[in-house]
């Protein structure tokens, strides 16, 4: 968890990924349930993707993004799922099989009253040091709350 | 037959999406973001577990609306969105998608929309609100 001492310009580092096709069936297949599951979109499926001109299925760039809020998650808790802003573009693909890491750096904070407020970069790392997602995140933290909610 | 997605206008609405998470698909994105914080996987008698995050994202996306259909030989990629988060969603609730269309431009022969979508619980509670920007073209 981040905490108002932390000095501006730290980075925040999640775990590595990979984009697994079994990890990428589960994101972008259609729930287990279905009768027909798999989907079959260019996520999932080699031939929908060879057909959209892509050498493998790229991963839903959501599944990428879904990396750095899982990392806004374990800095700001549960005041995340009550005010927690990111803009994120989608720059580069993410194919099967391909690594990535959630990455976010504080841009700034300001604390009064018990309750700060932060701002990030953010961005989603390939193997190959490209970012596949940039963005930057926002979020209100009630340090006199249990749960950190600003709310 | 309604319009095409990218045939849509300024003000424009898609069918709206009601869905209930279930413990078991909401597993099924833990799995695929390695990501089985206890938040996501347990419950108590009175609070259901949280919907994961990823979960909301995939089925607010406008591809999800019931009447989103693509003409022929075209596809849309999304470029860049907006997230607030609001309140967690739950586990065993229905939640209820709307989606709008809100700007449209073209730029380098492509057409741009923006599409509003909102998750809200059953019981109200405004979970999302997202702003997706999208990009029609020509599929290969």
């Amino acid at each position: 968890m981040i905490d108002p001492a932390t000095a501006d310009g730290t980075v925040f580092e999640g775990r590595v990924h990979r984009m697994s096709v079994e990890r990428l069936l589960a994101f972008s297949g259609g729930p287990y349930a279905l009768d027909n599951w798999p989907a079959r979109n260019l996520h999932v499926d080699p031939d929908k993707a060879a057909q959209a001109g892509l050498p493998a299925p790229v991963a839903s760039g959501l599944q990428a993004q879904g990396h750095i809020i899982r990392l806004m998650i374990d800095l700001l808790g549960n005041a995340w799922s009550h005010g927690g802003k990111l803009q994120s573009r989608f720059r580069r693909p993410v194919f099967a099989g391909d690594c990535v890491q959630a990455k976010a750096r504080l841009t700034g904070h300001a604390t009064e009253a018990g309750v700060t407020h932060y701002t990030f970069d953010v961005w989603c790392e390939r193997q190959d040091g490209e970012a596949a997602v940039v963005g930057t995140a926002a979020c209100t933290v009630d340090q006199r709350s249990p749960g950190g909610n600003a709310a | 037959m309604g319009k095409f997605a990218q045939d849509l206008e300024i003000g424009d609405t898609l069918a709206p999406l009601s869905f209930t998470v279930t413990a078991e698909w909401n597993q099924q994105y833990c799995y695929a973001q390695e990501d089985f914080d206890p938040r996501y996987t347990s419950s108590s008698a009175d609070t259901p577990a949280e919907v994961h995050p990823t979960l909301l994202l995939s089925m607010s996306a406008n591809t999800k609306s019931p009447s989103f259909t693509l003409a022929p030989d075209t596809g849309s990629i999304l470029g860049e969105q907006l997230c607030h988060f609001l309140h967690p969603a739950r586990v065993g609730k229905r939640l209820d998608v709307a989606f709008r269309i809100t700007d449209i431009h073209t730029r380098q022969e492509k057409r741009f929309h923006v599409v509003e979508s909102t998750v809200t619980d059953e019981d109200g509670v405004l979970i999302l609100r997202r702003e997706s920007h999208l990009i029609f073209g020509r599929a290969r």
